[in-house]
């Protein structure tokens, strides 16, 4: 799928008023089927992605999607809390993509069961953990068959033994052959599951990050060319 | 087991409490050397009626107007129209800043003399409507400022419109969070609504203040008017309770 970005640049005004630069002329352009974007907290991964989602208006540049469906996975609370699990799914099919009642049940119960989630499709939000909330959260952003999946630290808040069966759930879609976007601290994540990884970060020069360097995921830990990329990955990955 | 001793340790402790609280007002009985004589209620029953019945449609009218009121406040107070903003912030700090009698004094005046309202219902019911309309209106903004900020953008992610997103996200969510203190509030204005007796509204309170000033009873005239009031405001608390419950999962 083909992804382009032309010096994309975005701003936004803090509480305090002053406008801070988090994006700064992000170029892009090349074929993806699964791609991480890694970096430094507060690098504008996450902003870059409810960009490219459509989520939020870049201040400056432009970018295009080869497809039109697209799915979203928050960091945490994207489910809606006043609805069970099943309903989460269920409604928006009924309600976005038009389907009948019985179409998105069977659509939902199929995910859900899929994933091991049916006992839990009828509890709220709040009555699940943290893991259960988030496969439910995937399940109905690839309830509609999307053509790509943006995933925003989809286990960031999550406990090891949830972010485990979180991305085996990533991963087993990922076979079936969707195609998606993820904003992750999982670095073995992103090496082995994802074909291409880019490294986003603030550099000394720039206010607001850019895309310091993109490619396919085993060459850019293996053998990362930049030294800011360079420098990150060995301190990370020390332990 | 361990549920059944719960339970008897729950019901006799509410026992004792209960058993304390009828001394007391038992013990203030004797000191006073009073004997009860509840016949009035027979005598007067018809007047009593009609001060219950009177107190309840001033509650539910007044509820169902202090909330459309309170719904415009609030609604003013989040937009974006400064003008409108400082208009309702006036309304609501001045209405919770000041006691409700006087309220009523100035109110009645204002509305009754200069605007001729001379229905004396009327007017309570718009003073009461009033005053009860700011504390709603905090309620509801209240209600707004804690809805979570993801939940509108997660509507956004599913691909909901706008309106699709207030009429089955925010609306519903926000109902939720604010049911529970608007049934309080009804409560409240049940409570209020016996204020109105000094501009000779013939609520519950005026009726027994009227009778009481009549055969002297006062003490049985009040106990019995509280009772009346509870009748009203103890389903309504369990009423709130329920909601709470139900609606737990905000938290």
């Amino acid at each position: 799928m083909r992804i382009t970005i032309k010096d994309l640049s975005h701003s936004f005004v803090t509480p305090e008023g002053k406008m801070k630069k988090v994006l700064s002329h992000v170029d892009f352009d090349d074929d993806i089927s699964t791609l991480s974007l890694i970096g430094p907290s507060g690098g504008g991964k996450s902003t870059l992605l409810r960009i490219l989602a459509g989520l939020i208006k870049p201040t400056e540049g432009e970018f295009f999607i080869e497809c039109k469906k697209t799915g979203f996975v928050f960091q945490q609370n994207g489910l809606f809390k006043h609805w069970t699990g099943l309903e989460n799914i269920t409604i928006p099919l009924e309600k976005v993509h038009k389907y009948t009642h019985t179409e998105a049940l069977e659509r939902a119960e199929e995910l859900l069961d899929r994933f091991g989630l049916l006992k839990d499709a009828y509890k709220k939000p709040s009555e699940l953990s943290g893991g259960q909330q988030q496969r439910i959260a995937i399940a109905r952003a690839v309830a509609p068959r999307p053509n790509l999946l943006f995933l925003d630290e989809p286990t960031s808040a999550l406990d090891p033994e949830y972010t485990v069966e979180v991305l085996d759930m990533i991963n087993e879609l990922k076979d079936e052959g969707l195609n998606f976007i993820i904003v992750t601290h999982e670095m073995g994540f992103a090496k082995l599951a994802c074909e291409k990884t880019g490294f986003l970060s603030e550099t000394v020069l720039s206010q607001g990050a850019r895309l310091i360097e993109v490619g396919k995921s085993r060459e850019i830990f293996e053998h990362p060319k930049e030294p800011i990329v360079k420098n990150f990955l060995d301190k990370i990955l020390m332990w | 087991m361990v549920l059944r001793s719960q339970l008897i340790k729950k019901v006799v402790n509410a026992l004792l409490a209960s058993l304390l609280v009828l001394a007391l007002v038992w013990i203030s009985v004797l000191r006073l050397g009073v004997s009860f004589d509840f016949s009035f209620i027979i005598q007067f029953k018809s007047r009593i009626l009609q001060g219950f019945l009177m107190t309840v449609a001033l509650s539910l009218i007044g509820f169902v107007l202090s909330l459309f009121i309170g719904i415009i406040a609030a609604l003013w107070q989040n937009g974006k129209i400064l003008f409108l903003k400082y208009i309702s912030s006036i309304y609501i700090n001045f209405i919770r800043g000041t006691p409700l009698i006087m309220q009523i004094y100035l109110f009645y005046y204002i509305i009754g003399t200069a605007w001729g309202v001379n229905n004396r219902f009327v007017s309570g019911v718009l003073i009461l409507s009033v005053f009860e309309g700011a504390y709603i209106a905090e309620i509801i903004r209240a209600g707004i400022q804690g809805l979570a900020p993801t939940q509108v953008e997660a509507a956004r992610a599913v691909g909901f419109t706008k309106s699709q997103t207030i009429k089955l996200v925010i609306i519903p969510q926000l109902i939720a969070r604010i049911l529970p203190a608007l049934v309080g509030q009804f409560s409240s204005i049940i409570k209020d609504s016996s204020l109105l007796s000094i501009i000779a509204v013939i609520e519950l309170t005026q009726t027994i203040r009227e009778i009481s000033a009549l055969n002297f009873r006062l003490f049985e005239s009040y106990l019995f008017l509280g009772v009346l009031y509870l009748c009203l405001t103890i389903p309504l608390a369990i009423v709130g309770k329920i909601f709470e419950k139900q609606f737990s999962f905000e938290t």
